[in-house]
């Protein structure tokens, strides 16, 4: 027969999912279609089936067991493992070491462009090419010798 | 009209509903139907306390959800998948351990009840697993625009898949002795 309605179509119907319009369409072309009173006849076993089938997977429950409360600050605590708490010292320790690092170099930068604590002293250049190298006075404020150092032979 | 005026009054009820007459009413429905998937009676066990504990907090926090009982089974569900997801689990119908003592049952009815169980779950197993859920979903009365809803799917595309799905798990439980087994369950 012309116009027949597709088995998606009559699976629809079956369920009442279609508009009204389209439901009153095909309710009329059932009453004279063989065929599509076929269709939905094999739908409708197929479907008390399946449910049947899966009605007989389910397994037999005696009781129902009591719903077992676990408070939230309990399930929150259980979050913070040894890894975590490992992580965060870590992270911690990075910043403090970082923000002194800042801090030093701030504080450095601070002092006055003048205010020498120590004072170099290369005596002879021409000397220091003769000989391969260079010896090195450090001073102190005061004019005596903090450290003497040769650089090279 | 009705059966649209008969949800309205089940959603206002549920909204007004205590906590333990929901877990009364739905605890065994979400079990089974986790059962369906999983065939794992402690997955299903641990899975539906965890719905219903994520439940209780949501009331707790006064957000009780419009329509609980769609919101029960996509809770379950997203559980179900992260379970999967941690163990890695493709298909736990591959496990299938249906054997179910009943005492009431002569050892006969036994063996035949669980070959009957083994038939349905390989049929199961053989739909790809959203289909599986589909069907379940459809098997526990719920409307196309839920089934979208709880599967995050288009509502058009539900009766396709749905009318197919079925179609596809039919004929895997004919070609199976299923039907055989009935009529011998029946003569013992």
């Amino acid at each position: 027969m012309k116009n027949c309605v597709k088995k998606e179509e009559l699976f629809d119907y079956h369920n009442h999912s279609l508009e009204n319009d389209r439901m009153s369409e095909i309710r009329h072309h059932l009453v004279n279609c063989k065929d599509c009173q076929k269709k939905l006849q094999t739908i409708e076993n197929n479907i008390s089936l399946v449910e049947e089938s899966l009605r007989s997977l389910n397994p037999d429950i005696e009781c129902i067991p009591p719903f077992k409360f676990i408070d939230n600050k309990k399930t929150n605590q259980k979050k913070f493992n040894l890894s975590t708490i490992l992580s965060w010292a870590a992270g911690i320790c990075l910043i403090i070491t970082f923000s002194t690092l800042m801090m030093k170099k701030y504080t450095h930068n601070q002092k006055p462009v003048n205010h020498y604590e120590h004072y170099e002293y290369i005596p002879d250049l021409n000397d220091a090419w003769k000989q391969n190298s260079v010896s090195v006075t450090i001073y102190d404020k005061n004019g005596l010798p903090v450290n003497h150092q040769i650089i090279g032979d | 009209m009705s059966q649209n005026f008969d949800k309205f009054v089940l959603l206002i009820k549920h909204l007004h509903m205590p906590f333990e007459e929901i877990y009364h009413l739905y605890y065994i429905k979400i079990f089974q139907f986790i059962y369906r998937i999983s065939f794992s009676e402690q997955d299903s066990e641990d899975i539906a306390q965890e719905v219903f504990l994520s439940l209780h907090n949501e009331i707790m926090k006064n957000k009780h959800p419009l329509n609980t009982k769609a919101w029960l089974y996509r809770c379950a569900l997203n559980k179900y998948i992260n379970i999967n997801k941690k163990e890695k689990n493709v298909h736990l119908t591959n496990n299938i351990n249906l054997y179910e003592k009943n005492y009431y049952n002569t050892i006969e009815t036994d063996i035949i009840q669980n070959e009957q169980k083994k038939a349905i779950a390989t049929a199961l197993s053989k739909l790809s697993p959203k289909e599986q859920v589909l069907v379940n979903l459809y098997n526990e009365e719920f409307s196309y625009k839920e089934i979208s809803e709880i599967l995050e799917i288009k509502p058009t595309s539900v009766g396709k898949t749905l009318s197919r799905a079925i179609e596809k798990l039919t004929t895997y439980i004919k070609s199976s002795n299923y039907e055989e087994l009935c009529k011998e369950r029946r003569i013992v």
